[in-house]
Parts: C-alpha cells; sequence; structure tokens
C-alpha cells in the first residue's frame, strides 16, 4: 500500500517537471491564448459558463495566465490521482498519470498540455472509475461537472443510467443534480448571472454558425478526392478555426442523424449487455 | 482528443488482467499511428495541410481519422465480445 502511495506521489512530482519543461509550448500555444482573452470578456466566450468562469480564475493571480494554467493541470491531476487512490482502485491512481504521460509524448503538447480537454477528460476519468467501483452519486457529479465544461460529454449519462443498478439510480440522480446545482452556481457567483446569460446566448450562436472543420473524417475525404485529381479545397477562416468552405449544412445534418444514430446503437448494446459489467462504453461512447 | 489518454488507461487495464489479444494490439497500433498523425497535423505542419502543396497531409489526416474509426470498431468488437 505505501510502495503504491509513494510511486504516485513521485510521479505526481514527475507530473510537474514535466509541466514545467512545456512553459514555452503553452506560452506560444493559440488555443491557451484564446482562453486568455476569454477570460477577459467572458460574455463572448464560445465555452459553457462553467468554463468561462474557470478561465476567468486562471487570469486572476499576479503572474501570467499560462503559469496559472500549468499550475491548475497540476492540482487537478493531484486531486484525480487522490481520488482514484482513495475511492477506487489503488492503483487507478498512477494509471492515470502514467495514461496521460503516454498521451503528452504521443500526441503532443499541443492536443494534451496546451489543451483543456484534459480537465474533461480527468473528469471523466474520475465518473468511469466511480462508476466501476459502485460509486455512483460521484459519477454522476464529475459526469455532469466534465459536461458543464465542454457539454459533449452529456452524451455518458444514458450509459451511466443503462449500466447503474436499479436501486443506484437514485444515488446517481443525486449525484447528477448536486453537480447541474454546482455547475450552476460558480459561474452564477464568479461572473454574475448578466454575463454568464450573455455567456450562453453566445455559446448557442457560435456553435449554430460553425461549419465544416477542415480535419474533419468528411472534409479529410473530400480534400483526398479533389488533391487526387489536382484540385484544392476551398478553405475559410472563421470562428478561431479552419473550415471546409464546400461543404454545407447538409454534411452537418448528415453528421448529426449518424451521430444520433451511433449513440443509439451504443445504448442499445449496453443495455443488451448491462450484466456483463463491461468497462468499455464509457470510452466507446467517448471515442 | 480527450478520449486519449482513457483509451491508454483500457489497454493498461488489458494488461494488468492479461487480457491480451489481437484486439488490444490493434488499439495499441491505431492509439499510436493516431497520435504520430496528430503530431504531424499539429501545429507545426497545419499550414501545410491548409496549402493543400501534394498528398502528404492530406494522407496523414486521412490516417489520423481512420485510426480514430478504428479504435472505436475495435472496442466495439471488444464489447461485443466480452464483459469484465
Amino acid at each position: 500500500m505505501k510502495l503504491k502511495l509513494s510511486f504516485t506521489l513521485v510521479l505526481l512530482l514527475s507530473f510537474l517537471a514535466v509541466l514545467t519543461t512545456f512553459y514555452p509550448y503553452v506560452q506560444y500555444s493559440n488555443d491557451i491564448d484564446v482562453y486568455e482573452k476569454i477570460a477577459g470578456s467572458v460574455n463572448m466566450s464560445e465555452y459553457p459558463p462553467l468554463t468561462s468562469s474557470l478561465f476567468y480564475a486562471l487570469s486572476l493571480p499576479s503572474f501570467s495566465f499560462e503559469t496559472a494554467w500549468l499550475i491548475f493541470l497540476w492540482l487537478m491531476m493531484i486531486g484525480a490521482a487522490l481520488y482514484a487512490y482513495r475511492f477506487c482502485k489503488t492503483l487507478d491512481a498512477p494509471i492515470v498519470i502514467i495514461a496521460t504521460f503516454v498521451s503528452i509524448y504521443l500526441i503532443g503538447v499541443h492536443y494534451s498540455v496546451a489543451c483543456f480537454d484534459i480537465v474533461v477528460m480527468l473528469l471523466i476519468f474520475m465518473s468511469w472509475r466511480a462508476s466501476l467501483n459502485d460509486r455512483w452519486k460521484d459519477s454522476g457529479f464529475f459526469l455532469i461537472l466534465a459536461s458543464a465544461l465542454k457539454l459533449t460529454p452529456i452524451v455518458l449519462l444514458p450509459i451511466l443510467y443503462i449500466l447503474a443498478p436499479k436501486k443506484a439510480r437514485g444515488r446517481l440522480s443525486y449525484g447528477i443534480i448536486v453537480g447541474v446545482i454546482v455547475s450552476v452556481l460558480i459561474p452564477i457567483f464568479t461572473l454574475g448571472i448578466s454575463k454568464s446569460t450573455e455567456n450562453v446566448k453566445y455559446m448557442l450562436k457560435y456553435h449554430s454558425e460553425r461549419g465544416v472543420g477542415i480535419d474533419s473524417t468528411w472534409s479529410g475525404i473530400h480534400m483526398l478526392a479533389k488533391n487526387l485529381n489536382g484540385e484544392k479545397v476551398e478553405t475559410a477562416l472563421h470562428h478561431v478555426a479552419h473550415h471546409n468552405a464546400e461543404l454545407g449544412n447538409s454534411i452537418t445534418f448528415a453528421s448529426t442523424i449518424i451521430l444520433i444514430l451511433g449513440l443509439l446503437a451504443i445504448y442499445y448494446f449496453a443495455w443488451k449487455k448491462r450484466s456483463e459489467k463491461s468497462s468499455i462504453w464509457i470510452p466507446l461512447t467517448m471515442i | 482528443m480527450w478520449f486519449y489518454p482513457i483509451l491508454i488507461i483500457i489497454i493498461i487495464d488489458t494488461f494488468r488482467k492479461r487480457e491480451v489479444s489481437s484486439l488490444t494490439l490493434g488499439l495499441i497500433l491505431s492509439l499510436v499511428l493516431l497520435g504520430v498523425a496528430s503530431q504531424w497535423l499539429g501545429p507545426l505542419y497545419y499550414d501545410k495541410l491548409l496549402a493543400q502543396e501534394g498528398l502528404k497531409f492530406t494522407l496523414i489526416l486521412n490516417l489520423r481519422n481512420l485510426m480514430i474509426l478504428i479504435g472505436g470498431v475495435l472496442l466495439i468488437i471488444s464489447g461485443a465480445r466480452d464483459g469484465d
């Protein structure tokens, strides 16, 4: 037991050491720059109010936003590791740190340390491991926090209800309700009701206007087809991202239909195999 | 890419339970290729992808997207085959 705890602490310190070496990458990251700008005008944030209030909070210390960001990541990792160690399996703590290390080196700093998705990942990890250890209240709570930061994790909610035994669904609902209350109150207290409301309106408008990302699956196939014929796809820079200007609403509509059908299929198979207590449904729904 | 570390945890879990199969190896391969392809496309060569001069970066983009798809399919097969 002590060995596992010592190993976890060594990994946490190593994670801090590694994070400090990434400071230059974070300093020149476009994404971190966007987060810092959002902190200065939260009502014009494309992220949900909880995320905006997080960026706002990170802009408050006297040191730079980048430093605050890296410290916050480290604290999040400590929180996730300690939660896993105390309430899940003790080995879950070093595993999440090792998995993050591997991710940083395989996928790159740009998509890991310099991107707020890592925070969402840690919350989903806690929700996932809590569900596997019959801690349904925690599982619901962490999932709602993750969803309040990045909306899309909400698709995991039906999976949690499918996987939770009937007698545990009340605890799951309780965790979800507490999560919703916390996710609503934090922005209200940090940003105020008016700015939080403006943030939600702006976020909905922003995402309804976005097109097909240039690096999406559809766009990739379209680009390949055109490039093979010696032609180029027309690109457009808007909403802080490059888009495929030749693919319109029909592709977005088709993607939505495929996404809904895919999710329904996953929910159906998870429901059919719920008695086997498989741990793959949450990761599968995420991918 | 918020699902990436979670998939690595799935692989670590499989090794811990000594349940390594061809599906695990396929998942490892898809994650490595997905990671490397993402690093190539990352901020460093993103301009070249947008410029679409030659097929190299368009192919890397499609490789990355294909690996995400394959990762999902391998998980579906794994889920259909057995539980924990």
